[in-house]
């Protein structure tokens, strides 16, 4: 059984009296233990397809199934429950709360989920090479650090699926590779899922599975 | 979820700092105004109390904060009549009239004007000088009068048209801070021949009973008309005085109200603000799996910290104008711990109130709008 499954997944955006469809019909699977990556052009509804998957939109029609729950069908308590407990995500920028350390940054998505902080943390961080910079501030930090403290958030909870919207998006190339090494080690050594959206097609390659989106559709899989 | 709202808080320290202020105005402003009048009255009745008086007899009304009404004196011999001499111990007939500045001091003073021969009755003791000569325009202040007002022995106070001249100063805590004699007052404000008195003063026999004494005094008849006398015994003085002070109290609950609705108001704004700037903060914390509860609670407990600062700084605001403003002014702050207890209830309780809609706007957020807000 996929980890991740849709059927016939819409979205549209209502744009002054009319509706914009953005998403007509996704159709896809993701197995676990799968690095999948999503390319297309600007504006064809990447992101919106991943704020759907992670439950933080609610689709137009369509269902979604995430390592066996209908979560197009589950309650805004319960999709944050979800999120919390078998998701992790990474933005394009910005993914760190600003008055946290790196470290702090880390045990709120732990104290979310109602654990208490512990040595897993800093694991996690020195997995990312930020053993030093545990106590920084996002501002103390480059944005490739920043980039990696969101990576090591995501996964700390060790959730179920990975989802990332162009992480590598604000980076140089330099810390688009460490990023996307991350990543691949994340997913060969660990088995980590990971579904990332990217229109960059160096980041497609590290991939094991690209899809590409085309006018609100998987065209080519 | 402290450390959150402890890291936010402390991310703007000046924003913090200025809530924390604006809560602290609010519930020192409550305290204070509170404690003065608590404490004017607490002063008031204590020293009403010093002079070893059993009962205050006034005459149809009075204010204590100055204006009493005249009676005649001959009342005294009446109540003397009355009240067989088993139970009255003494009577001293007391002119009172009010000082409206003396030296740099403009606060309003009351006057007594009292014999010689009765300053010992009201428990007046001296700490330099002497007593005043009865028919002499000469006048008592008390220490702390002089100390504020800067007059002292040998210098004169102009009053009612008069040169009066300071001839002692007397221990604070007995009756009134200024006392002249009984003659002098009363010729100058009651011309003519008719003598008069604005309160009599009455000692009770050891044993003898205060308040059957003061009931026997309000039923009093002359010549089969009431006399309308006006017992206030000095053992329920406190309650009765703040029954009189009961406009002030109000004033005093009606500024409180409006303080608290500005501390309600600060924290309402200053978490709006912290709402607004942080819409981003709650995209991720959503993205994170954060319920709308915890977003709520993170908001609220925020502003809890700011309320139990400012509630904290505003009691220690209080605290210090209970000790400054006597040092620096005749008035008298007595801030109580009942006060204090119940301004700290109240500014929690509008904290939390004031970050309600806050709170609930920022769990509310759409986290996508939220996670794209720049
Ligand atoms: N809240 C919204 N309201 C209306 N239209 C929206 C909204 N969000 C997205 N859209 C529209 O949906 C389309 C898809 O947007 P989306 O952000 O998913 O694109 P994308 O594939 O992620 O693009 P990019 O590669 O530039 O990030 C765009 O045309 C966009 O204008
Ligand atoms: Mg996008």
């Amino acid at each position: 059984m996929p980890i991740l499954q849709t059927i016939d997944l819409h979205k549209s955006y209502r744009i002054g009296s009319h509706w914009e469809p953005v998403l007509m019909g996704i159709d896809m699977e993701i197995e676990e233990g799968e690095f999948a990556c999503i390319v297309g052009p600007s504006g064809c509804g990447k992101s919106t397809l991943l704020h759907l998957l992670g439950g933080l939109h609610r689709a137009t029609s369509g269902r979604i199934f995430l390592d066996g729950d209908e979560i197009t069908a589950l309650s805004d308590a319960a999709l944050a429950k979800i999120r919390r407990n078998k998701m992790g995500f990474v933005f394009q920028r910005f993914n760190l709360l600003p008055t946290l350390s790196a470290r702090g940054n880390i045990e709120i998505a732990m104290k979310i989920r109602g654990l208490p902080s512990n040595d897993g943390v800093v694991e996690v961080l020195k997995q990312m090479g930020l053993g030093e910079k545990m106590r920084h501030k996002p501002n103390e930090l480059s944005i490739g650090e920043q980039q990696r403290v969101a990576i090591a958030r995501a996964i700390v909870n060790k959730p179920k699926l990975l989802l990332a919207d162009e992480p590598t998006g604000n980076l140089d190339s330099e810390n688009s590779r460490r990023i996307l090494a991350e990543f691949k080690r994340l997913n060969e050594e660990m088995g980590q899922t990971i579904l990332m959206i990217t229109h960059n097609l160096e980041a497609a390659a590290v991939a094991s599975r690209t899809l590409r989106m085309k006018d609100g559709r998987i065209a080519e899989d | 979820m402290s450390n959150l709202a402890t890291a936010n808080l402390w991310h703007r320290k000046t924003r913090s700092a200025i809530s924390v202020f604006g809560i602290a105005i609010g519930v020192a402003l409550l305290l204070v105004l509170k404690g003065m009048l608590v404490g004017t009255i607490d002063e008031i009745t204590s020293r009403m109390k010093n002079t070893g008086v059993d009962i205050y007899v006034f005459y149809q009304n009075y204010d204590i904060f100055g204006g009493t009404l005249k009676m005649p004196l001959s009342f005294g011999e009446v109540i003397k009549k009355e009240i067989s001499s088993d139970r009255l111990e003494s009577l001293v007939p007391i002119v009172q009239d009010k000082l409206g500045e003396i030296g740099t001091v403009t606060q309003e003073q009351r006057v007594w004007g009292v014999s010689r021969a009765d300053l010992g009755k009201l428990n007046v003791k001296l700490s330099g000088g002497r007593f005043f000569d009865d028919n002499k325009y000469e006048m008592l202040i008390d220490s702390r009068l002089a100390a504020h007002s800067g007059v002292g022995i040998g210098d004169t106070v102009r009053y009612l048209n008069r040169d009066w001249k300071v001839v002692g100063i007397h221990d604070i805590g007995a009756g009134v801070r200024v006392y002249v004699p009984f003659n002098r007052l009363h010729e100058v404000l009651f011309r003519g021949k008719d003598r008069f008195a604005s309160i009599f003063a009455i000692k009770c026999k050891p044993g003898a009973d205060a308040q059957q004494v003061a009931r026997d005094i309000e039923k009093i008849q002359h010549k089969g008309k009431k006399l309308d006398l006006l017992p206030v015994e000095t053992a329920t003085m406190y309650e009765t005085f703040r029954e009189k002070a009961k406009i002030i109290d109000d004033f005093a609950n009606y500024v409180t109200i409006v303080a608290l609705s500005i501390s309600f108001l600060v924290i309402l704004l200053t978490m709006y603000t912290v709402v607004a700037e942080r819409t981003r903060d709650i995209g991720i914390l959503k993205s994170l799996g954060a319920t709308r509860m915890f977003i709520a609670r993170a908001i609220i407990t925020e502003s809890l910290i700011l309320c139990v600062l400012g509630v904290g700084v505003g009691a220690g605001l209080s605290y210090f104008a209970a000790w400054l403003i006597p040092a620096v002014s005749l008035l008298n702050v007595t801030i109580s711990p009942g006060w204090v207890l119940i301004a700290a209830v109240v500014g929690l309780f509008g904290g939390v109130l004031g970050a309600f809609y806050p709170a609930a706007l920022a769990a509310g957020k759409d986290p996508v709008v939220a996670l794209t807000y720049e």
